[in-house]
């Protein structure tokens, strides 16, 4: 097909040599057609040739439009136009390159085909990203499998000694390396991880009394034990109040340290993984047990607390919760990394995080997974830039499993643990990682306290050696509690000092200019998920809105952060209290 | 104005016969078919252009049944007149 533009005189010339009649007579045929069709246009008449198609007037409205550059309101005022509507032979003629065309009927998702054309180039990006992704976890995997080979040796031919003496070799020179370290963001993350295995080694050895006879050396060591212990918290403690002014420095040290803390983490997690796998599988345990004791001995670390307990299946019971517990930490861990991806999915318009968690994990509140895997890239989940590549990670599926509340709670703590380091203010990350450690101890306690509860009741059927142990037990306990309610003053102190911090600084999520057609009830929608809340913005603006229903165009609109309390739009009292505020402010 | 009247309206005002003039109306239709179905565009000075143009495949949904169709690419003509002509319908502003 060519594009030429013919002329008139061209034309004259085609006529003419098609006709017997002169190029003079066309030319003077032509000078008097225009201008017919002219005055017959103008006097209101359509004008029909045949074969060709109609020509006529359309009297084109006046509308209403808006100037690209000024935003101002301007009207087009309506013109005459000539309309051509071409003959069905001429229609079919011209369109015979695309005849053999059909209107299509679609069922599919049409969104889908069109993610297909998605241009080569955005590929690429896509193919470089899933590659530096791939190479990222082949390094990190590389440590992993080196010891899972390790622990599948074992299971086959059942030899503990030399390879398991490896791994605790691991396990000792990461000790070490970490103290060595010196940082204190190391010691804390370090202090859980071995209260975790003591515990392990504790339910063991619990178990070993009956084979081995509580000897004079178990006395010996669990009396170091309540030298030791209560050393360790009051240390802690001390620590958690010096933190806050370290915090800075802790900072640093964390970056630098990031790296290498994060596999030591890992294999410490599969350590732990293989004590569990040993715990449960009876055939290991003997020849566990004196594993543990050489480590014991090798590190000569006296922390392993020995209590004599010999009533199996009630410690089972209790350490189910320990195992659960342990086994959802396990998958957090992995499933954490975020190395396998369910697929890719470019952020548009009308998208959220939510919208993709519904999708792909059939529930809105999983979103935070998806931002917590795209966290390097989205700064702020609330308003993401459209094209986005935003990584779908696969989950497991106990962490999908909404009638868990252990998932729920892990959700809390990832989403606190995601916005408290968004909001950039020091002192609330500072608190919150505190808290958390306190509550790694608080729960241990807890624990602790169940076990010795449950140790009371069974003890007092059974001879003097363990009445003894009872009373160390008591004892403990009692020192315990102390050092539980030392934790808890500083951590009640920082939390109000995060209140506070809270109420004097004014926090703003955004801050919004307003065009036409927005509503403080939609901003209500966009950032607090429903529009009874837009008093708050009207609250927080008053002093530039006078009449919440009439707001200037260009106005800048803060909006406040708020708590997560008065914003609960589940929650019935919420939008009450906000419709409650809005009724004095309209009758205002 | 039908085809007839246009044959009689130009014969009225030249010293040629209807049926001439009706033959080199012909004439010009076919060579303006021509044209058009090459592609190429008419251009009539002072009067406006003859052009094709092609319009885009798109989707429409049916709103009672929500059907979507695919609608195939398809070329058609298009007049757009000249501004001569433009402002000469325009003098008289609206008529109706």
């Amino acid at each position: 097909m060519n594009n030429e533009k013919i002329n008139i005189q061209e034309i004259i010339d085609l006529v003419a040599a098609k006709t017997t009649y002169s190029k003079k007579q066309t030319e003077e045929f032509f000078r008097l057609l225009i201008p017919v069709i002219e005055d017959a246009l103008l006097n209101g008449e359509p004008v029909k040739i045949k074969n060709f198609g109609t020509l006529k007037i359309h009297w084109n409205k006046p509308r209403k439009s808006v100037n690209v550059n000024t935003g101002e309101d301007i009207i087009i005022s309506g013109y005459n136009k000539v309309v051509f509507t071409p003959d069905e032979g001429l229609k079919n003629l011209v369109n015979e390159p695309f005849a053999y065309l059909e209107p299509v009927e679609l069922d599919g998702d049409v969104v889908e085909e069109q993610h297909e054309s998605v241009p080569l180039k955005i590929l690429n990006e896509q193919a470089l990203e899933i590659k530096s992704i791939l190479s990222e976890i082949n390094n990190l995997n590389n440590q992993q499998t080196v010891e899972e080979v390790e622990i599948e040796e074992i299971e086959i031919e059942d030899k503990l000694s030399v390879t398991e003496i490896e791994v605790v070799e691991n396990y000792e020179s990461e000790i070490s390396e970490i103290s060595e370290s010196t940082s204190d963001e190391t010691l804390t993350n370090e202090q859980p991880e071995i209260t975790e295995i003591q515990e392990q080694k504790i339910i063991i050895a619990e178990e070993n009394t009956e084979e081995s006879s509580v000897g004079t050396d178990q006395e010996i060591k669990t009396e170091e034990v309540k030298e030791d212990h209560p050393h360790h918290i009051a240390g802690s403690t001390e620590l958690l109040k010096v933190k806050q002014l370290e915090y800075e420095e802790l900072n640093e040290d964390e970056k630098k340290n990031n790296g290498i803390t994060w596999w030591l983490v890992s294999i410490s997690a599969i350590v732990v993984v293989f004590l569990m796998f040993l715990f449960i599988n009876p055939n290991f345990k003997s020849a566990f047990v004196k594993e543990i004791k050489k480590i014991t001995d090798t590190k000569k670390v006296s922390r392993v607390d020995i209590l004599p307990i010999p009533q199996k299946e009630k410690v089972i019971v209790d350490t189910a919760k320990i195992k659960e517990d342990k086994i959802f930490n396990e998958i957090l861990k992995e499933t954490r990394d975020y190395d396998q991806l369910i697929t890719f999915e470019r952020m548009r318009t009308g998208r959220t995080l939510k919208y993709f968690a519904k999708k792909y994990y059939d529930n809105p509140i999983f979103w935070i997974y998806i931002y917590d895997a795209n966290k390097d890239d989205i700064t702020d989940p609330e308003n993401i830039k459209n094209g986005t590549l935003i990584k779908i990670p696969e989950i497991n599926s106990r962490l999908l499993d909404t009638t868990n509340k252990k998932t729920l709670e892990i959700l809390e703590m990832i989403s606190n643990e995601l916005f408290n380091k968004t909001d950039n203010s020091q002192v609330e990350t500072s608190t919150d990682s505190l808290n958390k450690v306190e509550n790694k101890f608080y729960i241990k306690d807890e624990v602790i306290l169940k076990n010795s509860s449950i140790d009371q009741t069974d003890v007092q059927d059974n001879n003097d050696s363990i009445e003894k142990t009872e009373k160390e037990l008591q004892t403990k306990k009692e020192i315990k509690t102390v050092e539980t309610n030392k934790i808890e003053q500083p951590k009640k102190t920082i939390k109000e000092q995060s209140l506070k911090n809270s109420n004097t600084n004014n926090n703003y999520i955004a801050i919004e200019t307003f065009q036409v057609g927005s509503r403080l009830t939609l901003l209500a929608l966009k950032y607090y998920g429903s529009k009874d809340f837009w008093v708050y913005i009207y609250e927080a603006n008053k002093d530039v809105i006078k009449n919440p229903d009439n707001i200037s165009v260009g106005t800048k609109i803060k909006i406040p952060k708020l708590d997560n309390s008065l914003i609960d739009f589940k929650n019935q009292k919420c939008i009450q209290k906000a419709r409650e505020l809005q009724s004095k402010y309209l009758k205002n | 104005m039908n085809h007839k009247e246009l044959v009689t309206a130009i014969a009225s005002k030249m010293d040629l016969k209807k049926l001439e003039v009706e033959e080199l109306l012909d004439a010009t239709v076919s060579v303006f078919r021509e044209q058009l179905g090459e592609g190429n565009t008419i251009g009539l000075h002072n009067f406006g252009n003859f052009e094709v143009r092609k319009k885009e495949e798109r989707l429409s949904v049916h709103p009672a049944t929500q059907i979507r169709t695919l609608i195939p690419p398809k070329l058609v003509v298009n007049f757009k007149q000249s501004n001569t002509l433009k402002e000469k319908i325009n003098v008289t502003g609206h008529n109706e």
